[in-house]
């Protein structure tokens, strides 16, 4: 089993180099930068708000929903005009289905 | 010792801040501005420290409101930064330009000298030398940014898988693979090394 023995000592010298690794002061001006940063309007101190385009993909879902619906119950009692022929391909119920709506 | 009154300040100061008092941020800065360039020195190049250190502050005061303080200030301060060195490698992409290059002669002679080290003095006095580091990074370098960042808690900093996965937000199975997974890859990479030279 030599290639486990070779490799110990290598990753616990990495380890300890790691370990080792400088920690820079900052510099001086770096506090103020970050405090003016606060100031800047991205950096308020405040819930996130909710993207907007979430509140659209909400409103696109059940307007599509609706719309699904109310086709489907449209063309309950009209089998050919339903949202099934629709799907199919049918022409004439395609044509129907736009002039109803 | 003084952990209640230290907490009950912190919060006290955060729902301060968040009430509009932005000036006093810097009391949180003062006491974990080391705390953060700590973490941060272990994982971004030495230069890189600053910024993504600022960032790391930008980020948790946007964010303070979500700070529940059922844990440590410092401890939330904590994951932000490790999320933030993950995020800065995550930005540099696959350029791997400096990683594509095979290890230089000087520092592949210091793996060799370091693999047949035969006793502790010899090992520390190996250890301590500049091509450690050197290598060390040349070797992340080869890694994704999560395996990176989970390889150096795990392995090279000593923290249990349940601390990583606590500081990293993932799951504790994701990191005890990636883990492996990560571990495995950098034993490749260098044992290759050793053995072209041998």
């Amino acid at each position: 089993m030599k290639t486990p023995d070779r490799f110990a000592p290598v990753e616990a010298a990495l380890a300890q180099a790691h370990q080792n690794r400088a920690v820079p002061p900052p510099s001086p001006g770096w506090q103020k930068r970050v405090m003016a940063g606060l100031r800047l309007p991205g950096a308020q101190a405040a819930d996130e708000a909710t993207p907007l385009f979430v509140y659209a993909a909400y409103a696109t879902t059940a307007l599509s929903f609706c719309f699904v619906m109310t086709a489907l119950l449209a063309g309950w009692h009209q089998p050919t005009d339903s949202l099934a022929w629709l799907w199919l391909g049918d022409a004439s119920s395609i044509q129907t289905l736009l002039l109803t709506y | 010792m003084n952990a209640a009154p230290q907490e009950s300040n912190e919060s006290e100061i955060v729902r301060r801040v968040l009430a509009g008092e932005t000036d006093l941020f810097e009391r949180i800065l003062d006491a974990h501005r080391n705390l953060v360039f700590g973490i941060v020195s272990r994982h971004v190049p030495v230069q890189e420290v600053e910024g993504v250190a600022y960032d790391v502050f930008i980020e948790a005061h946007r964010s303070l409101a979500k700070f529940s303080g059922q844990s440590r200030l410092s401890h939330w301060l904590s994951k932000i930064a490790v999320r933030r060195c993950c995020d800065y490698w995550r930005g540099k992409g696959r350029r791997r330009e400096e990683t594509a290059n095979p290890l230089d002669a000087r520092q592949t002679e210091w793996l060799e000298r370091l693999a047949a080290a035969s006793s502790r003095e010899e090992f520390e006095r190996e250890a301590s030398r500049r091509e450690a580091e050197e290598t060390l990074d040349w070797a992340l370098g080869h890694l994704g940014e999560k395996d990176r960042m989970v390889l150096s808690l795990i392995h090279l900093e000593g923290h249990s898988v349940a601390e990583a996965s606590e500081l990293t937000g993932w799951s504790r199975a994701n990191v005890k693979i990636r883990s492996m997974r990560a571990r495995h890859a950098l034993k490749k990479i260098l044992l290759q090394t050793l053995e072209k030279k041998t």
